[in-house]
């Protein structure tokens, strides 16, 4: 893959063409991309999580088979430079900052607002 | 082998499913799944009960069974993964050279051992392998948002004291 930072600085720049007006998304589409990004976050975290846990079924003891096979996957998985771990987490990096951006277009006090009416119309006038 | 191995653990976990206290089972003879730990167990820990994940379709790993869990919420600082072997053993978590700042501990009255793993750039752990009859257990914390190395060793203590009594009990 290509220089991670790319990304990353692209959407911060997007973060700050919202903060100052040049850049407009309604905030029920925005509220979606923001979920959606959650849903591909936890997605990728399993994803490193397994990747993290893989690593570590190898360390135990020895195999008697798939040696080479077993140094190739620690290289690409774990190791090195672009490893998989350290991938993925690049990965996340960018899609947190999409929802910085996101996040901008509609405001967590929105959904307070509707816990709140939801929770005076459930209680009703007593 | 590894057929039979799949069989025998879905019919423990089938067992365990079924019966509740299953201590002292015969089953014990075989690899204890870590998603045998049951939901109430897991909210009783402060985790998230309603989520629970093992290998991926495709991810054959022979000698480890696998549980992962989460803390409640839409962030996930951590996971707390569970991880089961009959053919591994504490005494490798303690010679194993790449486990750091190890410490000897016991969990309820088993032997344990702590210890932090590192990979790559971003990934780190800290984790407690428990003695299993026979066999071993090793909960982890694993790293999803730079908690600091003591944070995740605070909670795995936590989380493996709390899940203690899910682990099966020797005869």
């Amino acid at each position: 893959m290509g220089n991670p930072e790319e990304p990353v600085t692209y959407w911060q720049a997007l973060a700050v063409a919202a903060d100052t007006g040049q850049l407009y998304l309604n905030s029920d589409a925005a509220e979606q991309c923001s979920n959606a990004c959650d849903d591909y976050i936890e997605l990728l975290k399993g994803h490193r999580l397994e990747a993290y846990k893989l690593a570590h079924a190898d360390g135990w003891g020895e195999f008697e088979s798939g040696k080479d096979l077993r140094t190739m996957f620690r290289e690409k998985a774990v190791g090195g430079e672009d490893n998989m771990l350290d991938v993925l987490q690049s990965h996340i990096d960018v899609v947190e900052q999409m929802q910085v951006v996101f996040k901008k277009f509609f405001t967590a006090t929105d959904n307070v607002d509707e816990t709140n009416a939801a929770d005076v119309r459930a209680q009703g006038p007593k | 082998m590894r057929r039979r191995v799949a069989t025998l653990v879905a019919v423990a976990t089938l067992l365990v499913g079924c019966g509740g206290g299953v201590e002292g089972s015969p089953l014990a003879a075989e690899r204890w799944d870590p998603c045998s730990i049951t939901p109430e167990a897991v909210e009783a820990a402060g985790l998230d009960p309603t989520y629970r994940k093992s290998w991926s379709e495709g991810i054959e790993v022979p000698d480890w069974g696998l549980c992962s869990f989460k803390p409640p919420g839409k962030d996930i600082p951590y996971f707390l993964s569970v991880t089961s072997s009959f053919v591994h053993t504490l005494d490798e978590a303690r010679r194993d050279s790449l486990n750091l700042d190890g410490s000897d501990l016991t969990i309820g009255d088993r032997d344990a051992f702590r210890y932090r793993t590192e990979v790559g750039r971003t990934g780190r752990s800290c984790d407690i392998a428990v003695e299993l009859p026979p066999g071993v257990v090793v909960f982890s914390a694993v790293d999803m948002s730079e908690l600091p190395n003591i944070r995740l060793c605070e909670l795995v203590l936590q989380h493996t004291n709390d899940l203690e009594a899910s682990l099966p009990k020797s005869d």
